[in-house]
């Protein structure tokens, strides 16, 4: 009886402090793209992927893909910031990266193998979708994927030293029984 | 790239901004498809979805210089993306990819200073959108204002300290910034929590639902709608 109370009143906890956290991280994802583009380092170090991957590192996979799905759109209404078509796009990627860091979390796989893991499969998405719109237009499809994923290494870079270094500290955001 | 302070949102008292926020995003949404769609022997779809903006730009009433504040910095990037497309393509390519995202991004920039934020969060609950997404975009959006505030603070004492600097020093200091704003958000974001805890919060933002759409504004939508399977198939004949 008690243990079943305790995993109410967990859900309950969690139900209500993972929006507020959520939100957290799209203000981030919103801000720190302007920051690293007043010295004009954004687009190579994909500064709004960290926050995303770090939600995704920290939240439930009931809410890391919002955070995924809301940040593109909210920085472009608010700053004009991917220009308008781009948030379709950036949305499949960073919807992948959140989740897919949320789930190999969940799947109690280590932060580092967890933040690897999503930032592969946003690079495949990423490839894909530059790939397809890239035949569209009429530039040579292959190139124009690898040139995508390739021209934000530095980020990737980022993503993988930083992402599991901050997660130990968001790690009390997701107190799973057992861990 | 910047957030214009208390948000892109610039009230004229227009007949543009009068219209009803669904109405709008629709709209916006149906021009950006038809722009994104037109196939290239079709310039005249992007020509009428231009005169479109035109004249919804002139209605709003919004003033140019403002827009053109905003539009600056996108327009930079478009023009440099598409500049990738010479390398392979032709001008006409270059220019029809071109004028295809200056036209959605002119529509975005529009619309966001023509809807305050408040309808376009009581527009999703109307379409129904899931309760969770509209609060974690509610609170984003005021929390973003928060970071931002933050974020200026932390750029003018460091420009202050560190007015040049070479671009590997300037990168690691960036680096760093960042580190310290991810902090101070989440501790900001902490007193959030609890004073959300204090007032009961329980998971969802509470608001005032729209009015339902009169009339007029439902025909209008209906046309709109009418008018961008029409241009399309038009185009694609």
């Amino acid at each position: 009886m008690t243990e079943e109370t305790n995993e109410a009143a967990f859900a309950h906890s969690q139900r209500v402090r993972e929006p507020i956290w959520a939100a957290a991280f799209v203000a981030l994802g919103v801000i720190l793209p302007i920051l690293f583009h007043l010295l004009s380092i954004g687009r190579v170090f994909l500064p709004m992927h960290l926050p995303v991957l770090l939600a995704g590192l920290a939240l439930s996979p009931r809410i890391a893909w919002a955070v995924g799905f809301i940040t593109p759109w909210l920085s472009s209404w608010l700053t004009g910031m991917p220009p308008m078509p781009m948030p379709v796009m950036m949305t499949a990627e960073l919807i992948v990266l959140a989740e897919v860091a949320s789930l190999a979390t969940a799947a109690r796989l280590p932060a580092w193998a967890g933040g690897a893991l999503a930032v592969g499969a946003r690079c495949v998405v990423s490839y894909v979708i530059v790939t397809y719109l890239a035949s569209w237009v009429g530039l040579p499809s292959g190139a124009s994927g690898i040139a995508s994923v390739l021209s934000g290494t530095p980020g990737i870079i980022l993503q993988i030293v930083a992402g599991p270094a901050f997660a130990a500290g968001f790690r009390r955001l997701r107190p799973v029984a057992g861990r | 790239m910047r957030i214009p302070p208390g948000g892109p949102y610039i009230d004229t008292g227009s007949q543009v901004h009068a219209l009803d926020a669904r109405f709008k995003l629709t709209a916006a949404l149906s021009l950006m498809i038809v722009a994104i769609g037109a196939p290239t022997n079709a310039a005249w779809l992007l020509a009428i979805s231009a005169a479109l903006l035109g004249a919804s730009t002139a209605l709003s009433r919004i003033p140019a210089r403002s827009l053109l504040f905003r539009m600056a910095p996108i327009t930079g990037l478009i023009l440099i993306a598409g500049l990738g497309i010479l390398f392979e393509g032709t001008w006409d390519r270059f220019l029809f990819v071109s004028t295809k995202a200056l036209l959605c991004a002119w529509c975005g920039v529009l619309t966001s200073a023509a809807t305050p934020f408040g309808d376009v969060i009581g527009a999703m609950r109307c379409l129904g959108v899931p309760n969770t997404l509209i609060t974690i975009t509610g609170l984003g959006y005021r929390l973003a204002f928060v970071a931002l505030d933050e974020a200026l603070r932390m750029m003018s004492a460091y420009l202050c300290r560190v007015p040049s600097a070479r671009p590997l020093v300037r990168i690691r200091h960036v680096c760093r910034l960042g580190e310290a704003l991810i902090r101070r958000v989440m501790r900001r974001t902490e007193r959030m929590e609890w004073a959300l805890h204090a007032r009961a919060f329980d998971g969802s933002l509470r608001g005032l639902p729209l009015s339902p759409l009169r009339l007029r504004e439902r025909l209008i939508l209906v046309a709109t709608g009418g008018i961008t399977i029409g241009l399309l198939a038009l185009a694609y004949r």
